[in-house]
């Protein structure tokens, strides 16, 4: 058995320890955390390649076998959002280095943010129910630590109001928890997927089925519970935002995703309630960003939208709309990240994301609106770029299956994200008038982690062939749940 | 025995609720731990009640009724370690909120932090 | 709030808390103790020890108990990780028996050492919490 797949959180815990010492000596600290990242991101790649060309891993902690001892079960999924993790960490922890303030830096900055990694990866790795509460803990205390570091009231009442909504969504994660362990015994997704289905009682099923939605939903910021999102990303210092906006509400979807697929999706009423919460949020998220006049604040807004695509993904549960999910997914944490990063760029160099005040950034900073035209543009889903891609799966899988009143929503929300992001550009960018430019030189390790990003996007777009495949793997995984409980309980 | 742990449970979740619904950061913070400890006894209550009982008991040969299921109780000690995390971190931010505010009801503190 | 009683007494109590602590960390390998309580225990009689001195505990800049964390954290981790090197899955623990004059036979048992982490990060933290919310 190889312990490959316990990499991706090791290697980030213990460059947290390291750094905990480090606290003092913020260029060591910047380096140790950067070479960290990048070996996490090597160990990343080789888990994915694995993954591929050897079909589900599986880790059993302690050497205990599997339906009793812990497990990491890495199915393609899993290895892909671990992937990317660890493309969006290494691009903002460089921003970051050029960016932050040195006292956030010696407030630990470093070591929670590799702590974030140690939960956001555990999640996406664990094969363990109750592993699963765990791992989003580490991740959420760690992100209630970065999200208050160093803030002003604002920031720590902002923190406040998300650290209440996420301890009552974990407290019904544990309500969950406690009813499905009284109904099967086990808490291993694995075994849980084959004792489900023996569950005689729809109806306390469906008590289960409706919990472990509440929670995620709340995680991932799904209509209508989506309200702590726009406020709290606000806050913080961008970067770290933008880390958030790109990561954490997917480790929700990602949630959705897994539980769902294994464990709720033979209820009549689950998938339709998806597709139609999908709708929702797309549509409200979409109008929400329309209603804001600060760039961070319509790109909070997206986020929610966008999450509507990766549900709708879901909701529709074919091979075609699983894969586009998925595919959403990616492509939503490269770009989105990449536009709070531009967000941040703006605020560090007129010193306000404010639209009604910014202007004329073009100017000055040609290369930033033009890496702002083509992020903003795959987010709209533009042809050829990535999120056009992943937008037209979804709709043909939405025309296949013949639900028109998602594939028109999905249409009119794309148009009303294309409107959004060219009111940004119109505001932030194009205008004559504006605030000078308050820091001289832009700073080109800034250009460089966006431009990474944004190319990546780009790329997804264009080389789409290229990561569809993984997206079908999958998808597929995701379809035939026997595959995972084949590869963690051993062939029945 | 069962009915009464749930029943505790059940008066801890709702005292949570109702004093999360305060304006006070003290009391939403005494509201979380509150919660936080109704849903440990919650947990506490599926060791030992399914007549399916733990999976270790059967493979290690003891008597099934010898050992009560472990595995709850191991669920809520990690329970008990994260919600005292987070409860720390609560308390430290209504005392930063309070001390640089000097109020720590949020009726007051809204119309001063109103969206800057 | 300086009490001479409370200062007297806990010059007596503070060793008997340790050892107390001492005693639960041994015993929790198999029964009810174990690294978090013994640490839990040793806050709790380190705090203890703030409030009848007459110092506050937010005094001093007294770094120890923030590495405390991260050598439990380090200790934790490398017993975790060492069976990697062996060949094992992450987290095999092992155990054997020694013969020590006057105790007998003694088991020694590789998990103590991660619960021995633990104690540290259990120690270091609770400290630090309490004295970052008494302190300024």
């Amino acid at each position: 058995m190889s312990n490959l797949p316990i990499l991706p959180v090791a290697l980030p815990l213990a460059s947290a320890v390291v750094l905990l010492f480090l606290r003092d000596r913020p260029a060591l600290s910047r380096t140790v955390a950067m070479a960290a990242n990048l070996v996490t991101f090597a160990a990343a790649a080789k888990l994915l390649l694995t993954v591929r060309d050897q079909g589900i891993q599986v880790l059993q902690f302690g050497n205990w076998p599997a339906p009793f001892g812990i497990v990491f079960t890495v199915d393609m999924l899993g290895a892909l959002m671990v992937m990317v993790t660890m493309v969006v960490s290494t691009a903002t922890l460089l921003f970051a280095c050029f960016s932050l303030d040195e006292p956030r830096e010696r407030m630990f900055f470093y070591p929670l943010f590799q702590f974030l990694l140690v939960g956001v990866n555990g999640s996406f790795l664990t094969g363990d129910l109750f592993n699963l509460f765990v791992w989003f803990e580490v991740l959420l205390i760690s992100s209630y630590a970065l999200m208050s570091l160093g803030g002003g009231a604002y920031q720590l009442q902002e923190t406040f109001k998300y650290l209440v909504v996420n301890a009552l969504s974990s407290c019904l994660f544990l309500i969950g928890v406690a009813i499905i362990y009284s109904l099967t015994g086990t808490l291993n997704f694995a075994q849980l997927s084959v004792r489900m289905a023996e569950v005689p009682d729809p109806a306390l099923k469906a008590v289960v089925a409706v919990i472990f939605m509440l929670v995620f939903s709340i995680k991932a910021a799904l209509f209508p519970l989506y309200m702590w999102l726009p406020r709290a990303y606000f806050a913080p210092p961008t970067v770290i935002s933008g880390l958030f906006g790109g990561l954490l509400t997917k480790v929700g979807v990602y949630a959705l995703f897994r539980v769902v697929s294994l464990l709720f999706a033979d209820l009549p009423f689950v998938l339709p309630l998806l597709v139609f919460v999908a709708g929702a949020t797309m549509f409200f998220g979409v109008i929400g960003a329309l209603s804001q006049w600060d760039m961070k604040r319509v790109l909070s807004y997206h986020i929610v939208s966008q999450i509507g695509y990766m549900i709708m993904g879901l909701g529709l549960f074919s091979q075609v709309a699983l894969a586009g999910g998925i595919f959403y997914i990616i492509h939503h944490i490269l770009v989105k990240t990449a536009l709070f990063l531009i967000a941040g760029a703006v605020e560090k160099s007129r010193g306000t994301t404010n639209l009604r005040r910014l202007g004329g950034v073009i100017e000055t900073e040609a290369l930033l609106a033009g890496l702002f035209m083509v992020a903003g543009l795959g987010l709209a889903g533009v042809p050829p770029l990535s999120g056009f891609i992943a937008k037209l799966l979804l709709i043909q899988a939405g025309l296949q299956q013949g639900s028109y009143g998602i594939v028109a929503v999905s249409l009119l929300v794309s148009f009303l994200t294309l409107f959004s992001m060219m009111k940004i550009f119109r505001y932030v960018f194009w205008r004559e008038e504006g605030l000078p430019r308050i820091e001289e030189g832009g700073n080109r390790a800034r250009l460089l982690s966006i431009a990474v990003l944004v190319l990546l996007g780009v790329a997804m777009g264009l080389g789409a062939s290229v990561v569809m495949p993984y997206a079908e793997t999958a998808a597929e995984q995701i379809l035939n749940p026997q595959l995972y409980v084949a590869a963690v309980l051993g062939e029945p | 025995m069962e009915l009464l742990v749930l029943a505790v449970s059940a008066a801890f979740l709702s005292g949570g609720l109702y004093l999360m619904l305060d304006r006070t950061l003290l009391r939403v913070v005494i509201g979380i731990g509150l919660l936080s400890n109704g849903t440990n006894l919650l947990l506490l209550s599926t060791s030992g009640l399914t007549p399916g009982g733990a999976p270790i008991l059967a493979a290690a040969g003891h008597g099934e009724t010898a050992i009560v299921d472990p595995l709850p109780q191991a669920l809520i000690l990690t329970a008990i370690v994260i919600g005292f995390g987070v409860t720390a971190l609560l308390l430290t931010l209504a005392y930063r909120t309070y001390q640089s505010q000097g109020s720590e009801d949020l009726g007051e503190l809204h119309g001063r932090l109103a969206d800057e | 709030m300086y009490s001479l009683i409370l200062a007297v007494a806990v010059r007596y109590t503070y060793p008997l808390l340790l050892l107390f602590a001492a005693f639960l960390f041994l015993k929790g390998h198999n029964s009810p103790g174990g690294g978090f309580i013994a640490g839990l225990l040793t806050a709790a009689a380190i705090v203890l020890s703030y409030i009848a001195s007459k110092r506050s505990p937010g005094d001093g800049p007294d770094r120890f108990f923030v590495n405390l964390i991260g050598f439990g954290l380090c200790v934790a981790l490398t017993t975790a990780a060492v069976p990697v090197f062996l060949g094992y899955p992450f987290f095999t623990h092992t155990f054997g028996f020694v013969d020590v004059p006057l105790l007998g036979k003694v088991e020694l048992a590789s998990a103590s050492l991660f619960d021995l982490g633990v104690y540290m990060v259990v120690v270091g933290n609770v400290v630090t919490v309490i004295r970052a919310m008494t302190g300024q």
